[in-house]
């Protein structure tokens, strides 16, 4: 798997753009993250098929 | 006042007063939206200073004017600049913002048609969220149905038309921001071919996939406000009147599209589509793929976008805003590239689907509106995410830029079911015209306006 396509430290990641929600939001935004993930497999998955399944959840 | 002004007038004011005379009716039209408003929420802000201008204006001119929207009372989600008013965009860390100096470019166009602008509407926070519950300014509620969501983002442009409190409205459109909203309240809503409309003075949330529209409650108001908004010039088309497809060649989205609705969605929906006896059904390929890019993308840019706010202003923005913006913050810029390769894939398909049809049908909604607060939704026999799910019909076909109207499917019992009435890029006048052509066969109505209270 290429380094990308791996779940970053959210908040080291925030901390670098200088944000520093709290713990209680990082927990937050770290399950949010791994919604998205869902979306990112999704999107690199199997080309070709006209039944995709519904993307996973995660607010938009 | 010419024939064809007198026409959309009487569709777009049948449920205000029935006054010639536009300062009259602006009047009545504001007094009936500080009686009601407080049920649906669906404004920030009132003008009744710059209304009773513009419509005295109306009042002396209307006489000479060919604009078939003139006197017209209309209303625009607060991410409009309007000036002398803070552009919102639905977040408090807005607040404190300077006034606009200017109008948007839309509004002024309007202005110079004769249509009088009421007031700014209610959104969800940056338009990132299809339900308008705002953290700071509350949440829009369905004229249908009080307990349930108006849609969203463009939920009080939605709400207040539905209502009758406006002719027409002006929304926005990201992954389905005026359709859902349309869907939801039972009107009609337009998104046009990207980049038709001028967005100078509109509020940005993603550059690539931002479009601003209005919402009517009859297909030639709708039509009637996108020729003065948009910058292409519509031509005229004459339609079959005879055929229901009105000599046109329909296909109906299917796969995914038949997947992911409700039994209500569906039960509509199909009888709609059986009106077109020789429509073929089309399956697109990587519908789910390019609704996930579309996520991706709203995620990604959302975050970049108000990394500022996020640094400087957390604990202002709305809870799930705050969370769902950082989030996208983080996601690597190496996505860009593969959304864009599944962008660009997804669109030469539906670009070689548009050789053999000029018109594509799909439902608007997955299902009828949710309550406010719902977390779960049941779409094709499974319990899915509600918030999340409500733009499953409309966010995969937003990165097409192609024009697409909301409409209300008429007849239907309980709360409003809607369709997207979707053409190639550029056939704007042809979606338009088919979605007069339906309303006219009595396929498509907005719903009745409720009752909520006394009229002035």
């Amino acid at each position: 798997m290429e380094s990308w396509l791996l779940k970053p430290n959210v908040a080291k990641a925030l901390n670098a753009h200088g944000i520093d929600p709290g713990a209680e939001e990082i927990i937050k935004i770290s399950a949010q993250y791994s919604l998205l993930m869902e979306h990112i497999e999704l999107l690199l998955g199997e080309t070709g098929s006209p039944d995709t399944p519904p993307a996973p959840g995660g607010q938009t | 006042m010419s024939s064809g002004q007198a026409d959309v007038t009487s569709q777009a004011c049948s449920h205000l007063s029935g006054s010639d005379d536009a300062a009259e009716r602006i009047s009545a039209a504001l007094a009936r939206i500080e009686m009601l408003d407080s049920k649906i929420n669906a404004f920030t802000a009132l003008l009744p200073g710059r209304a009773a201008k513009e419509a005295a204006a109306q009042t002396r001119e209307r006489q000479g004017s060919d604009s078939p929207i003139a006197g017209l009372g209309y209303a625009a989600k607060n991410l409009f600049d309007i000036s002398g008013l803070t552009t919102l965009a639905g977040s408090a860390t807005h607040e404190q913002n300077a006034f606009a100096k200017a109008d948007a470019e839309a509004i002024a166009r309007l202005s110079r048609a004769g249509a009088v602008l009421l007031g700014a509407t209610n959104m969800d926070e940056f338009a990132y969220g299809f339900t308008t519950e705002n953290a700071c300014f509350g949440s829009t509620r369905n004229p249908h149905d009080l307990t349930r969501t108006a849609g969203g983002s463009s939920g009080g442009s939605a709400a207040a038309v539905a209502a009758g409190l406006v002719d027409f409205a002006l929304g926005s459109d990201t992954n389905g921001s005026i359709r859902v909203p349309a869907g939801f309240c039972g009107i009609y809503g337009f998104k046009p071919t990207f980049g038709a409309c001028d967005l100078r003075g509109v509020f940005p949330f993603i550059q690539s996939l931002d479009h601003i529209g209005p919402f009517a409650r009859s297909a030639e108001v709708l039509e009637e406000v996108a020729r003065v908004i948009a910058d292409k010039p519509h031509t005229s088309l004459c339609l079959d009147a005879d055929k229901v497809d009105g000599g046109l060649r329909v296909g109906i989205l299917s796969g995914f599209f038949e997947k992911n609705r409700s039994l209500e969605v569906e039960a509509a929906s199909e009888q709609l589509f059986s009106a077109f006896a020789s429509a073929q059904r089309v399956a697109l390929k990587d519908v789910g793929k390019m609704r996930s890019a579309a996520f991706l993308m709203t995620a990604m840019e959302g975050g970049r976008r108000h990394a500022g706010a996020l640094r400087d202003s957390y604990d202002l923005l709305g809870p799930s805003t705050a969370v769902r913006l950082s989030a996208g913050l983080v996601l690597p810029d190496e996505l860009k590239a593969k959304i864009g390769d599944v962008r660009r894939r997804f669109q030469e398909q539906v670009a070689r689907v548009f050789e053999q049809f000029d018109i594509l049908l799909a439902p608007s909604i997955p299902c009828t509106a949710p309550k406010l607060g719902q977390e779960m939704v049941m779409l094709g026999g499974r319990e899915v995410p509600a918030r999340a799910s409500l733009g499953l019909m409309t966010q995969p076909l937003t990165p097409l830029g192609t024009p697409i109207v909301a409409a209300p499917i008429a007849a239907v019992s309980g709360l409003p079911i809607g369709i997207q009435i979707m053409g190639d890029i550029g056939r704007d006048a042809t979606v338009l015209a088919f979605a007069r052509h339906l309303e006219k066969r009595g396929l498509l109505a907005s719903a009745a306006v409720p009752d909520l209270g006394k009229t002035p």
